[in-house]
């Protein structure tokens, strides 16, 4: 039951980690011509870049989470998978008012 | 029978099921309610209606979308996606939506714990405006989107369309509670 | 547009809608307390879902998109369709896969838990509710940029 409470936990924590990535690398991109110009040359796109560089984050993340976490019970879970539905949520609205406010700059 | 005939059928056929859905739901719950309380039989008869409904959302998403995406490869679809009546019919859609996911995660369940009980008890005649609110939104908002989808000439603009259907609710609202008091509370 | 990028489009909607109809199955499921098997089986098919869909239109939107349509799109009557919600959905869709596949680990491996455990089924049921938000949101903007296009 322990292995179990630490996969849905770590993973939770790298679905958080790459949703935090790909809110502020979108923003980066835009306002940072070299890093959009890394992410082409690197991966041919600068969107298949950000896909494939959320994807390690998160298998990093839940990876050395499994094996970092101590031993805690469940009562923590409910508040990270809050954590996580709110950072979507807020990376949401960021990307969105960003492309809006660029549109009319 | 070309894409576009299935499609248009299957959009029509959504339609249908969803407009009969919420009208007979609706009828269903001011019948079940006529005695004071809802039986586990009646609330069966909800639960089976409630289930056609969603086909019909289904198939009127899935149709939908689908004659979108033929209106995109053939002929662009500048012209219907951004007029004010299929932005008001998308809104609407989207508000039978959530509504229906509204119904299923609080009324629904108030139906179940009160089951063969008094509907005019402290507890369920709190909850009562969000049952008749969740009903009427889902009622007109059927007929709307039903009437938005086959009035061709229809010319109002986003805003009057969307002050006319909120006009509707309000109005549903009224009849309701005042439905809802003259049979479940007898005043 | 080529049967190929017509395909990948028609996938990439197909299997979008898909998962988004499993994670309202989930979130239905889960308020209901209905049979864990159905949410499990579910919740695997929004992942796959999502993921599939992620493959077939960055496939479309890298090959085809960036060359055809939005050239099309942004000297067209609505170039904002490509300039703030083409740019919003390419970016937030990317969301979707990692909190399905969080959703279902939870469904799969903590079922009972969920059960029992009122704060932790809330967390799922807000989970699940905040993948359909997105999911509907991106639908609906990609509804937007295919209207936009001349």
């Amino acid at each position: 039951m322990e292995k179990k409470i630490k996969i849905v936990k770590s993973a939770s924590l790298g679905a958080t980690a790459a949703a935090i990535f790909i809110a502020a690398s979108t923003v980066m991109a835009e306002l940072f011509a070299p890093f959009k110009d890394f992410l082409k040359e690197k991966f041919s796109h600068h969107w298949v870049g950000k896909s494939v560089l959320a994807l390690l984050i998160f298998l990093t993340v839940s990876f050395l989470g499994y094996f970092i976490l101590k031993k805690s019970g469940i009562d923590s879970l409910p508040r990270i998978l809050l954590i996580l539905g709110l950072t979507a949520v807020f990376g949401s609205f960021l990307i969105l008012g960003f492309f809006i406010y660029e549109y009319l700059k | 029978m070309d894409w576009y005939s299935v499609l248009v059928s299957g959009h029509i056929i959504g339609t249908a099921l969803g407009v009969g859905g919420a009208t007979i739901s609706d009828y269903l719950f001011f019948k079940s309610v006529k005695d004071g309380k809802i039986t586990a039989g009646e609330f069966s008869f909800l639960k089976a209606v409630s289930k056609v409904l969603w086909l019909g959302f289904l198939i009127l998403v899935f149709s939908g979308l689908g004659l979108l995406f033929l209106w995109r490869l053939n002929a662009g679809a500048g012209e219907l996606v951004f007029s004010s009546k299929f932005l008001a019919k998308m809104t609407v859609v989207s508000i039978i939506f959530f509504n229906g996911l509204l119904m299923h995660w609080k009324v629904f369940p108030l139906f179940e714990a009160g089951l063969n009980k008094p509907l005019n008890s402290e507890g369920f005649s709190k909850k009562i405006p969000l049952v008749y609110s969740t009903g009427v939104i889902s009622i007109v908002s059927w007929y709307s989107v039903m009437l938005l989808g086959s009035w061709r000439e229809m010319r109002f603009s986003y805003p009057v369309i969307m002050i006319f259907y909120v006009f509707l609710i309000l109005a549903g609202l009224v009849m309701a509670r005042f439905v809802v008091r003259k049979i479940i509370f007898k005043k | 547009m080529t049967p190929l990028f017509q395909n990948f489009l028609l996938g990439h909607i197909l299997f979008g809608l898909l998962a988004t109809v499993s994670s309202v199955m989930v979130f239905l499921g889960l308020v209901k307390n209905a049979g864990f098997q159905k949410i499990r089986i579910n919740s695997l098919v929004g992942v796959l879902g999502f993921f599939i869909s992620w493959i077939l239109g960055g496939y479309y939107y890298v090959n085809f998109y960036g060359q055809q349509v939005k050239p099309a799109i942004k000297s067209g009557n609505y170039p904002w369709a490509h300039g703030i919600f083409m740019e919003t959905k390419e970016h937030i869709f990317l969301f979707l896969p990692f909190l399905s596949l969080v959703l279902a680990l939870l469904v799969w491996f903590l079922k009972n838990e969920v059960n029992k455990n009122s704060r932790l089924k809330k967390a799922g049921i807000f989970l699940a509710f905040m993948i359909i938000v997105l999911a509907v949101s991106v639908t609906f903007m990609g509804m937007l940029i295919s209207g936009a296009v001349k």
